[in-house]
């Protein structure tokens, strides 16, 4: 059987095939069939990469086609709409106009003047030709005559001859007039009909201006190449070798309406069908361009919501123009990856463009989380503009003190949250103590004391060790309440000195756990119940004494208005609600000591100072890199698949949208979003029998906890190339940086219009007064400008120890006490608000004494005291700063810019512009310094610089001209005085106000400038 | 011919005037539409309390301009009718068109004129000092400065863009006495009421509305220092009411309305 040959065998039993050609001898074996075999595998494999390549892997191009379709239908409704706002006679009138002016270019008279033109054209084309030949002729025939004479030969023939031609050139010259003077008058008929043609043509062209724009738009649409669009970003991320290289985003490849103010009316929310229906439909949306939803609690609310493929980018000036998104390429322009991420460069489906893709770290950060990039970029800032998620969430991470346990870049040298504890037995009591740990939010529902989860033996230990040490304090009260406070003068008070500002009390209640505005300060409630009244008002007139780093400041109070305010807040009292045990008064040694292992193990410390735990590390782990987990990371604990999809659900009906949620590769709703918010909302949710968890309860609310999971999503590391991000390392950046965070942590916000954000005392002072204009109320100033207002010097010394400058406005600038590097952050930051940096400077110049006089005139004529002081006199309804100290307060440039256009430096502002009227410069007098503006504004300048000044001269006229004294100048003196004084002129008087939080698109703008000049270098070169 | 081309650019100008007012609805949502056989509501407010109000304000300042006492501005009107109140109707979205005004605020004797005047969004405000002082007209919503505008003596007028709809209040800086009203309406349902208090509404699409009716109030304390000088001028918060209407096609509806 062995040795046996096998059987010759068809190709359809491969294995018998191969096996009979073996037993051939290799000399004898054809490959044909091999080879003809792998041929056609070949060619069939190729054929499948090619269509595979051009059909299947290249969704853009249909993508594109549709788009092109779809817009050129939505620029037909648009060319609709814009021809019925031509009321229908004129467009009737317009239309017969030119077709009637057109039509008569046919008629009979017209047609036979064109065709005896064109005739008449010929005849004189021969004419000219006929003319031309006989000149030739002429010429030739003169010059043999010429040259005859000069050699004396005969020249009677010649000159005849030429005669003769000259005659015959006369008579065809005239012919050729003849015709052209023919062809003149029909000209002369035939012009009126090209005219009014063309007049007719114009009127249409500018009555349907619009109308023509959009075919051009059409037509531009219809030959949009169908093409890969993308975004170059230069030297934007790292390679492994640390090397910078560019990233390509081909993103707008399918999302082309990015930018087009076409597609802006994107959404309808309505609560009937009919409408969404009958929308969608003259919108020319089919079924593929939108998803239909209903919201609302009772689902009684549809939304339609069109692709992202056929809307426009929400906010377009901040985000796409704000961050120079598509422009045409130059380094520092972002693409869509760096604030959406995602595969840039991946164009061949929607699952690799968009990163939802095991591989791929970056996976598309959907709806709100989108804001967690901006922490990526400007990772100093707190007020995000259009991001209030992922500002929400930066500010709750630092108010929750979440820093204290676990480390965070940037936050690391933090002091804790907490007050300081190492004198808090001679604050509260015990029992109150007790039951403030075992249920803070039982107190006070807006505190951000989170709960332990102690039970009661638990609660006891710890309130017997925090007791313990702190009963060594040598805190004594310094200020003594003489008692006689009456509880109506306080309340008014706390609203006078400023208090409403940071604490939350009877109508002027905080809603929200953020540090901010009236929620900054501990809920006054139920002040009553926690402290004493001796404690209070020691507090109040002293803040520091009890601790040492309070951000409490003094408000420089009275002891009668201390003592008011004692009796106003003691007046409030309240227990705490959710606590029915007490503290059993046992400071035993060994209960002592479980309190202080508890404290130890939950880090207490964190947050608060407690004496002999200064120097305990951070309990637990760093949050560096926490949003880049992924969820094979996260414990679960017991939470089943049906708990995680009902939080997913829970915060889809809440309008939070999480992440995206891929079922390819994520299995029973364990995601990283899932996992992040039951945390937040319940810390303890994934513990085990076997595995504890320490992390306290900060209750969140959905709102808090999804502003904090996007805050936690943005913690990836990511590296951020110079130019495309706020650079800390940038010494005006870094400035910026602190002092944003000083702003934060102080709550200036709170009075005070920072960057365009806060200033939230003004809201309760319009509250209180109802939009009456009240002098004595006058809301704390906007800082916005106060790096270029202020001089160095004088911010320095009045944020050292603040005084009065509106003489009648109760509310105060308190003492906080800063420390000289504190005084310094808040100079260098509002200085860096405006690209500068801390310069000691001195202002002293010496004032031009000749405009002094003009100077006075003008602020007695201009009745500046109307508003304002001068060394404490001024008339009785005086709101307005007292200007004795300008020439150490304020920096002189400013004066001249504020004088000149007040309003545009700080809109709203209640100072009157005295140069500016109806939207032009115009003069505060018509006589005074001949009615110069640039004139007037230097002498007021000149005028409050010489104030406190020995004498103030009085003005003696210039000339006396038609009886009546003109205050001017000598001529030469004008050029002379404005040189030095930096006072605006018309034309910058008319520009528009510089903008001056957008400070890194001038680093940007500078960047790419110092690039076009290289390369205009090398072009040049 | 040419009288063609002349009615067709007056055409076009009429449309672009159009245009100008479609603007104006495109920042209110207001849309013109023609009302045919629309209703109307009039009716008279009156003073249901019998007051006295402050009759003078004393001045303290520019006294030869201003004299030394200054008439309260916001007196009622003949008998119980109650003069200077605003009437208009809320969030209309669409109706009769604007009639164009041209509207004027005069500074004289230190009080503006028209003490409360109501125009459409978009004009133009034209103020004048007729005064041989300096005024400025601070334009305020609320507490939010609008404009603050010095205006010396024998200035040329100025304009001032009504862009913001709702009640504008005017004050001077140097007279804190002076005080006025500007309504900018952001449709054209509006009246000032007359010397009588009447007013009439006209050309209503029918249906059901809320007509909301302010009068300032006339009460005004002076609050002075220890040395007699006035601090402030406090004047008691306006009054608002609003009320429902049913209008009907060609049909006059009456309101009567009494405000304490």
């Amino acid at each position: 059987m062995a040795n046996q040959a096998p059987k010759k065998a068809p190709w359809f039993r491969p294995l018998k095939w191969f096996a009979y050609r073996r037993s051939v001898p290799v000399e004898q074996r054809s490959y044909t069939k091999i080879y003809g075999v792998l041929a056609i595998m070949l060619f069939a494999f190729t054929v499948w990469a090619v269509l595979d390549e051009v059909l299947q892997r290249r969704p853009w191009k249909d993508i594109q086609a549709d788009f092109k379709d779809f817009k050129i239908s939505r620029l037909n409704i648009e060319r609709k709409k814009e021809i019925g706002k031509i009321p229908a006679d004129v467009r009737k009138s317009v239309r017969k106009e030119l077709s009637s002016a057109k039509s008569a270019l046919e008629s009979d008279k017209f047609t036979s003047i064109a065709s005896k033109m064109e005739d008449l054209d010929k005849d004189i084309a021969k004419a000219q030709r006929d003319y031309t030949f006989t000149k030739s002729t002429g010429d030739e025939v003169y010059y043999h005559l010429d040259e005859a004479r000069i050699h004396h030969e005969d020249t009677v023939k010649l000159a005849k001859e030429y005669h003769e031609l000259e005659s015959e050139m006369a008579k065809e010259n005239k012919i050729v007039i003849d015709l052209q003077t023919k062809r003149k008058s029909l000209e002369d008929q035939a012009t009126p009909f090209q005219k009014r043609v063309k007049a007719a043509q114009q009127v249409y062209d500018s009555v349907f201006a619009n109308v023509i724009a959009i075919d051009r738009k059409i037509e531009a649409t219809d030959k949009m190449p169908i093409a890969i669009k993308q975004t170059l970003l230069f030297n934007y991320e790292k390679t492994n070798f640390n090397n910078l290289k560019m990233r390509v985003d081909r993103c707008e490849s399918c999302h082309l309406s990015y930018a087009d103010p076409l597609f802006k009316n994107d959404t309808l929310v309505s609560t009937d069908k009919g409408e969404i229906k009958t929308w969608l439909k003259n919108n020319k949306y089919n079924d593929e361009h939108y998803t239909v939803k209903t919201i609302g609690v009772k689902k009684d609310t549809t939304v339609a919501v069109v692709s992202a493929l056929y809307r426009m980018h929400p906010n377009v000036d901040l985000f796409i123009k704000g961050h120079k998104v598509g422009e045409p390429t130059a380094p520092g322009v972002l693409g869509c990856t760096s604030c959406h991420q995602g595969q840039g460069p991946s164009v061949v489906s929607e699952e690799f463009a968009h990163g939802f893709e095991h591989h791929w770290e970056q996976p598309l950060l959907t709806g709100h989380y989108t804001q967690a990039s901006c922490q990526n970029c400007h990772s100093g800032k707190f007020d995000f503009a259009g991001a209030q998620y992922i500002s929400m969430g930066k500010k709750l991470f630092v108010d929750f003190g979440c820093y204290g346990c676990h480390s965070m870049p940037g936050m690391e040298d933090w002091r804790g949250q907490g007050p300081s504890l190492t004198n808090v037995s001679k604050k509260v009591t015990a029992d109150w103590m007790f039951k403030w740990i075992k249920n803070p939010r039982g107190w006070s529902h807006n505190t951000r004391m989170p709960n332990f989860m102690f039970s009661d033996a638990e609660a006891q230990a710890v309130t017997a060790f925090i007791i313990d040490q702190s009963k060594a304090s040598t805190y004594v009260p310094i200020a003594h309440n003489a008692g006689g406070g009456d509880v109506a003068r306080g309340k008014q008070t706390f609203f006078d000195a400023g208090c409403v500002a940071c604490h939350a009390i009877d109508e002027y209640q905080a809603n929200s756990r953020v540090k901010e505005a009236n929620g900054f300060g501990p809920d006054l409630n139920k002040e009553g119940s926690k402290v004493t009244a001796d404690w209070l008002f020691d507090w109040l007139k002293n803040p520091k004494n009890y601790q040492a780093h309070s951000r409490m400041p003094s408000l420089r109070l009275t002891d009668q208005e201390a003592s008011d305010l004692t009796a106003y807040v003691m007046s409030h009292t309240g227990s705490n609600d959710a606590v029915t045990t007490s503290f059993d008064g046992d400071l035993s040694e060994a209960k002592v000591k479980t309190g202080a292992n508890l404290v130890r193990t939950y880090g207490c410390f964190g947050c608060h100072e407690i004496n002999g735990m200064e120097k305990e590390s951070k309990v637990s782990v760093s949050l560096a890199t926490f949003g880049k987990k992924t969820p094979g990371e996260l414990s679960y604990g017991d939470v089943d698949e049906k708990t995680l999809g009902g939080w997913r659900t829970k915060f889809e009906k809440a309008g939070l949208p999480l992440g995206h949620y891929d079922e390819h590769f994520t299995h029973e709703y364990q995601d990283w979003y899932t996992w992040t918010v039951g945390k937040m909302m319940n810390s303890r949710v994934y513990a085990t029998d076997r595995l504890a968890q320490k992390m306290p309860n900060f209750q969140m609310s959905t709102e808090e906890a999804y502003a904090l999971s996007i805050f936690l999503k943005s913690q990836t590391g990511m590296f951020v190339a110079p130019g495309y991000g706020d650079l800390a390392s940038d010494p005006i950046q870094g400035n910026v940086d602190r002092g944003r965070a000083f702003i934060h942590w102080n709550n200036c916000t709170g009075c005070h219009k920072v960057e365009g954000a806060g200033g939230y005392v003004a809201d309760a002072i319009n509250t209180k007064f109802a939009g009456d204009q009240n002098i004595a109320y006058f809301p704390p100033p906007n800082l916005g400008t106060e790096g270029t207002r202020v001089q160095e010097g004088w911010l320095h010394q009045f944020l050292s120890g603040p005084f009065k400058i509106r003489p009648l406005v109760k509310m105060r600038m308190p003492t906080f006490g800063f420390s000289d590097v504190e005084i310094s952050t808040a100079t260098n930051y509002f200085l860096a608000t405006h690209k500068r940096q801390l310069v000691m400077t001195s202002y002293e110049y010496p004032v031009n004494s000749s405009l002094v006089p003009y100077g006075k005139m003008l602020f007695d004529k201009l009745k500046c005291l109307s508003c304002h002081y001068v060394n404490g006199s001024g008339e009785a309804a005086a709101k307005a700063p007292d200007l004795s100290n300008v020439k150490k307060r304020m920096r002189p440039d400013w004066i001249s810019r504020w004088l000149a256009r007040p309003d545009s430096i700080m809109p709203g502002t209640p100072m009157t512009a005295f140069w500016w009227a109806s939207g032009k410069p115009a003069p505060a007098d018509p006589e005074i310094l001949g009615g110069n503006i640039q004139m007037q504004i230097a002498a007021v300048k000149e005028y409050l610089h010489s104030i406190g000044n020995d004498a103030n001269p009085q003005p003696t006229p210039y000339a006396v001209i038609g009886g009546s004294p003109k205050f001017i100048l000598p001529n030469g003196d004008y050029e002379a005085a404005l040189a030095r004084m930096e006072v605006p002129d018309a034309t910058t008087m008319l520009a528009k106000p510089a903008s001056t939080t957008r400070a890194p698109a001038a680093d940007v703008k500078k960047q790419s400038s110092l690039v076009t000049k290289k390369k205009q270098k090398l072009a040049s070169n | 011919m040419k009288y063609f081309f002349l009615l067709l650019v007056l055409a076009l100008l009429s449309c672009s005037k159009k245009d100008q007012h479609d603007e104006q609805a495109a920042t209110t949502g207001y849309q013109t539409i023609s009302v045919t056989n629309g209703g109307s509501v009039h009716g008279k407010i009156t003073l249901s309390t019998s007051q006295s109000p402050t009759p003078a304000i004393e001045t303290q300042k520019d006294q030869s301009v201003c004299g030394v006492s200054h008439p309260n501005p916001a007196l009622p009107g003949n008998g119980t009718g109650i003069s200077g109140c605003i009437v208009y109707i809320e969030h209309i979205a669409q109706g009769k068109a604007f009639t164009k005004t041209q509207p004027v605020l005069d500074q004289h004797h230190c009080a503006f004129l028209p003490y409360v005047q109501a125009v459409p969004i978009g004009e133009k405000l034209v103020v004048t000092n007729s005064d041989d002082a300096l005024h400025n007209y601070h334009i305020l919503k609320g507490t939010e400065t609008i404009v603050n505008e010095a205006q010396p003596e024998g200035a040329p007028p100025r304009e001032v863009n009504l862009s913001t709809p709702g009640l504008l209040s005017i004050g001077c800086d140097v007279h804190p006495w002076m005080k006025g009203y500007v309504f900018v309406a952001d449709n054209p349902y509006y009246a000032v009421t007359d010397t009588s208090g009447n007013f009439n509404l006209k050309d209503i699409s029918p249906g059901d509305y809320t007509i909301t009716i302010w009068r300032d109030n006339w009460n005004v304390e002076q609050v002075k220092d220890a040395e007699g000088r006035i601090e402030s001028y406090k004047w008691a918060p306006d009054l608002i009411k609003k009320q429902q209407v049913h209008i009907e096609a060609g049909k006059a509806a009456e309101l009567p309305i009494s405000l304490p």
